[in-house]
């Protein structure tokens, strides 16, 4: 596959050309983590980051390629894994210091709603997630879920966001007055 | 966009940035002094964090589950014909025989002796038992399911695992093809899993409900048994699980595409039964098509709409009648 075709594979969303991509840059990326430091768990664990901010820039409206998509790829691996590093003589300095004091209420409200996205059936899971995460458009959508157009997707997000807003709102407030 | 700032479209395009720069400005200053809107717009973004999240590490897993092929050789070098029997989109269209020596003679089966009936869960269906006069081979007998009370529009989404045999396909001697509808899909990896659902319908309110239909092959006449396991194990599970979607509403149409793993026909594939071929060798699997005794090359790398493309080479029609065991 052309760089050009993978490109246009995952702008509608198509993630068999992710996995290609994976396959296809695996070694070389991995080695470039061992090779600074990293274990082959970090670097896979970086990879598949760096795979991920590739796919969803490359979903961003304005996205144009400026280079082999290995290259770029590339250049997101190695940044990840410099914040990685960072990151982790920044704890190993600082210790447990100022570890930053959990906002439970946060926590618990995370909690919740990941709790209610389980539970909403497939097809809303895939919906909301393609629009908020992939930001895909409503045709892709359509098309990715076989849905007869955009419109029909559009109403089926409305409503499968709806259901989720009330799942949280519902145990929320149910806490609330526990509390 | 409505003025109303609290408006759950509103903050949602806030959040999402699709509001224009005075929209967004007037929002923040609304923002700025409503606790109440504080809170509502935090909690959106919380849930739209938690989806990003559930959406990534759904990813993550995907990739996990690739296997990067570093110490990949394909076994053995599998050479095997792989033969599919695409049970035909089961759903309510009637009996097609679909005569390989003769394909202007659509043989319509209606003997009573030849036909019984079986009840399974959830619906009645016809299960058609065939038995050809002559010795003319039969490419597919698609086992047919009149089903009650459905009514369905020509937009039909199927999916089908692939049959994969050595042996050569059964499917061209007279056989007799049960078909059950099923909640599991884990049967036997050659039997050719058909799941169809109408998704011609505007509105699918419940979408886990698809109808899972199980495909089983007998062969009555010659008590075969196909081989299981060591074959049907080595095969790409990409393969196994190929979506099949037909698209008949162009009728002149003969295209296909592959979006997102998923085969897409565009033609009177309804009509007509056709056949999916697999022909591996070493390094490669490549898909063909064979419908109305026309081969035709599927390359999964087609992700534009493409007319289909006869197959000329004589050596590689050869092979693929091998394979169908005319």
């Amino acid at each position: 596959m052309k760089d050009s075709e993978i490109i246009e594979k995952i702008k509608r969303g198509d993630e068999s050309a992710l996995d290609f991509l994976y396959k296809k840059n695996y070694r070389m990326m991995v080695k470039m983590i061992i090779k600074n430091n990293g274990s082959e768990d970090e670097a896979k664990d970086i990879y598949q980051e760096a795979l991920i901010v590739l796919w969803q820039k490359v979903l961003t409206e304005d996205f144009v390629l400026s280079s082999k998509i290995s290259t770029f790829l590339y250049s997101i691996c190695q940044n990840l894994w410099r914040k990685e590093l960072e990151r982790k003589s920044r704890h190993s300095s600082e210790e447990a210091d100022k570890g930053v004091a959990p906002d439970m209420d946060q926590q618990e409200r995370i909690e919740i709603i990941n709790r209610c996205i389980q539970e909403l059936g497939e097809t809303c899971k895939k919906i909301l997630t393609y629009y908020y995460f992939d930001k895909l458009s409503m045709t892709d959508i359509a098309e990715k879920l076989g849905f007869a157009n955009a419109d029909t997707a559009k109403t089926k997000k409305y409503k499968c966001k709806k259901e989720l807003d009330n799942k949280v709102k519902s145990i929320y407030t149910a806490s609330d007055f526990l509390d | 966009m409505s003025m109303n700032l609290h408006n759950q479209d509103y903050i949602e395009a806030y959040i999402t940035d699709k509001l224009s720069a005075s929209e967004k400005a007037l929002f923040e200053a609304e923002l700025s002094k409503d606790p109440l809107l504080q809170n509502e717009v935090a909690l959106q973004k919380e849930i739209v964090d938690c989806l990003s999240n559930y959406r990534k590490a759904e990813l993550k897993n995907r990739l996990n589950n690739i296997d990067v092929g570093l110490n990949s050789n394909y076994s053995s070098g599998l050479r095997f014909a792989a033969s599919v029997v695409i049970g035909s989109l089961l759903i309510g269209t009637g009996i097609y025989y679909f005569n390989s020596k003769d394909n202007s003679e659509l043989v319509k089966i209606q003997a009573p002796n030849t036909t019984e009936s079986i009840i399974v869960e959830p619906a009645t269906e016809n299960i058609v038992k065939s038995e050809p006069a002559t010795n003319v081979a039969v490419t597919i007998e698609s086992s047919v399911v009149s089903e009650q009370a459905a009514n369905f529009d020509n937009k039909k989404e199927a999916k089908v695992s692939l049959t994969k045999t050595t042996t050569p396909t059964p499917v061209s001697k007279p056989s007799k093809i049960n078909s059950q509808p099923s909640k599991s899909l884990t049967n036997d990896e050659d039997i050719a899993t058909l799941v169809a659902k109408d998704f011609g319908a505007p509105n699918i309110s419940s979408p886990d409900v698809k109808e899972y239909f199980d495909e089983t092959e007998k062969i009555s006449e010659r008590n075969i048994n196909i081989p299981n396991g060591a074959i049907a194990q080595s095969t790409d599970t990409k393969l196994q699980n190929l979506n099949i979607s037909i698209n008949d509403k162009e009728k002149k149409d003969f295209h296909y595409k592959y979006f997102n793993n998923k085969l897409f026909l565009y033609g009177d594939f309804n009509a007509k039964p056709y056949q999916l071929l697999e022909l591996n060798n070493k390094h490669n699997k490549q898909l063909y098509l064979n419908f109305e005794e026309k081969y035709y090359l599927l390359k999964q790398n087609q992700f534009e709409k493409a007319p289909l493309t006869e197959i000329k080479d004589k050596e590689l029609i050869d092979q693929l009648e091998i394979i169908n065991n005319k």
